[in-house]
């Protein structure tokens, strides 16, 4: 049954791909992401494009785009550095930064693949939680976003710099939100929106669930791994079955004795 | 046969009467008032003008007279400014300079005013008598950017309400008499209270000049075309309220205390050569000028350091004059070239850094983004033969 704006079908079996906090994360920066590119990006297209879209408050509007600006630049650092707390100080944050590490099979499977579509080769590598795709975007985010923040925040305290830093900074600034923008509109929005399958939009950016098919087909062997888990926790499950007795609950759960009718 | 033809008389009566008309129905009574020496006897026909026998410039000497007296010398008479003038028909009109005295009594003196303080100001100023004005035909005169402007409407807030012209005339002439001096005086007030150019008719009017290649290296100057990538100009494309025009830096209206205790306050007639210590961008001044209220307050000197608007062509302009001057510069004076050439070179090894980092993105933003819009084109490619084969 087709899925559709986050609606879940009650025919899947799904698995949380991401946690509440990591939801969260996202969408702070995404939000922020999308609207600095717009106030940001406002000052560099020509002037009609501007003044066609707002008339006469364009002025206006170009005034509290800055401000608007250094609004969405304050939660984007707020987001960065709650992902960054997340991913050190809780242990489901270290393991996604773990799994998060380039690799050699990385490599590997990233040569493997585009044998693959090209028609070169008929094997398709299996990709584990994140693949090569996954990660080179987080990769270059993460880069980005460190580039994007510093000179952020030299601009903004601009007179207290010199003048060739400042200029420096503003060159880095403007050309990587460039870059960023142009690779998020390829990379990002194919694999979330515009790949068959996809279309209209990837559902986990609002609950972190993606289904088991989805799961099998994009990340094999992470799905194999959640299978054999699952596995192993029903054969453990029907093992102890004998136990699955009211008393034998009670006593297990610790709960006080329910007065029997 | 009795003659059916009007009587003659009666033919050119008609003729006459309709001149008479046309004549009052066209001429505006205003100008008829300022006109008193009868010059748009001759000066209203539009076809009035020449060819000068040197230049073979077209020269027009149409007034129209509707547009002359809206404009700020409305009342001023044409041989106050035209001294030359002595009889009609009249030799060729020598030019006007501006400081002469053109006998309208400034009202805050009582005496003939005239325009002398300015001149004075800007035959100082680098447009003025600067020594780089070897030829004086390339040197800007009032005439340049003051085209005898028409009054400015009344703007702001107030003006979004229709009529408010009238009300604010009103209200003066409840005490005042209703005069053309009164209508005057409302438009000359409204004009100047704010600024007549914006800044991007400022930038552009700088730029006419300066951002001409062939025009500033005849000066040993570099183009200032470049100021269109600053975000000083940004904020200028939107009319942003502080935005930063050439004169917010040339010439800052608000006073710069150069000197302990003595504010000075410059203006577009008063525009120095930066390495002129009377200069608000003197080396010494620049952190003070930038740091202008509503600026970049607390700049220090480092951030007013750097070109704001270089090319990288000043070092080149200032070898080739040390070259072509180099019998009648002293030798302090080619040290001093040699210190700016040398400083000159730090300004164009910092745009080239700028220009790498540039060529880097774009090198970037072509390799990566070619290789990801490739890699997603194969990957859609691929996906749609898995979904028809099934296997997706």
């Amino acid at each position: 049954m087709a899925r559709k704006w986050g609606r879940r079908s009650e025919d899947q079996q799904y698995f949380a791909r991401l946690s509440r906090a990591e939801v969260w994360q996202h969408n702070i920066v995404w939000i922020s992401f999308v609207l600095l590119v717009a106030t940001g990006m406002m000052s560099l297209i020509p002037t009609d494009w501007v003044t066609t879209m707002f008339g006469s408050y364009t002025t206006q509007v170009y005034y509290y785009r800055r401000i608007a600006h250094l609004v969405l630049a304050v939660l984007l650092i707020a987001g960065s550095i709650w992902h960054l707390a997340y991913g050190a100080l809780t242990e489901a944050g270290r393991q996604m930064l773990k799994d998060m590490i380039p690799t050699y099979t990385d490599a590997i499977q990233m040569k493997q693949n585009i044998q693959y579509m090209l028609g070169m080769s008929d094997f398709k590598p299996k990709f584990d939680r994140f693949d090569y795709r996954e990660k080179m975007e987080y990769i270059f985010g993460l880069i980005g976003t460190t580039v994007i923040v510093l000179t952020g925040i030299v601009m903004t305290f601009a007179p207290y710099f010199p003048k060739f830093m400042v200029d420096v900074c503003g060159t880095f600034h403007l050309c990587e939100a460039t870059l960023a923008s142009i690779t998020i509109a390829i990379w990002h929005f194919y694999a979330i929106h515009w790949k068959p399958g996809q279309f209209p939009q990837d559902t986990s950016w609002l609950d972190g669930m993606v289904t088991m098919d989805h799961l099998k087909h994009e990340h094999p062997l992470q799905w194999e791994r959640v299978m054999r888990e699952r596995e192993t926790a029903k054969k453990r499950s029907d093992d102890f079955s004998f136990l699955d007795t009211p008393s034998t609950k009670r006593q297990f759960n610790n709960l006080p004795e329910m007065e029997e009718e | 046969m009795p003659d059916k033809r009007l009587p003659q008389f009666v033919f050119l009566f008609t003729i006459f009467c309709s001149m008479l008309l046309v004549n009052f129905a066209w001429d505006p009574v205003l100008v008829r008032a300022a006109d008193q020496e009868n010059c748009m006897l001759c000066h209203r026909y539009s076809g009035l003008g020449c060819f000068d026998k040197d230049t073979g410039a077209k020269k027009i000497f149409y007034v129209n007279e509707a547009l002359y007296s809206n404009t700020v010398h409305n009342n001023v008479l044409c041989t106050h400014c035209h001294l030359n003038l002595k009889e009609v028909p009249h030799k060729p009109a020598k030019k006007v300079d501006c400081g002469t005295k053109c006998h309208v009594k400034d009202p805050s003196t009582n005496k003939d005013f005239s325009h002398k303080i300015v001149v004075d100001e800007f035959r100082k100023s680098v447009h003025g008598e600067s020594a780089l004005f070897t030829y004086k035909d390339k040197q800007p005169r009032c005439k340049y950017c003051h085209t005898n402007p028409l009054y400015s409407p009344l703007r702001g807030i107030m003006a979004e309400k229709p009529g408010c012209e009238s009300e604010a005339l009103a209200r003066c002439l409840a005490c005042h008499e209703k005069s053309p001096w009164t209508k005057r005086f409302l438009k000359h007030f409204v004009s100047r209270t704010s600024s007549r150019w914006n800044n991007k008719q400022m930038v552009d009017l700088c730029n006419n000049c300066h951002a001409d290649e062939e025009f500033m290296h005849s000066f040993g100057l570099e183009t200032t075309a470049n100021f269109k990538s600053t975000f000083h100009y940004r904020n200028v494309k939107y009319e942003s309220e502080n935005a930063a025009n050439c004169l917010s830096c040339h010439g800052p209206s608000q006073p710069i205390e150069i000197e302990e205790g003595k504010p000075v306050q410059f203006s577009a007639h008063s525009i120095k050569s930066a390495d002129n210590p009377k200069s608000s961008l003197f080396k010494e001044h620049r952190a003070l000028t930038c740091g202008q209220l509503g600026c970049h307050e607390g700049a220090n000197r480092f951030f007013a350091s750097g070109a704001v608007h270089g090319t990288g062509t000043k070092p080149t302009l200032l070898r080739k004059r040390l070259v072509a001057e180099a019998e009648e510069l002293t030798q302090e004076e080619k040290e001093e070239i040699k210190a700016d050439i040398k400083k000159a070179k730090m300004d164009k090894l910092q745009l080239t850094i700028i220009w790498g980092i540039k060529a880097f993105y774009k090198l970037m933003i072509i390799l990566v983004g070619g290789f990801m819009f490739v890699h997603q084109m194969l990957d859609l490619r691929i996906t749609l033969k898995e979904r028809r084969e099934g296997r997706h």
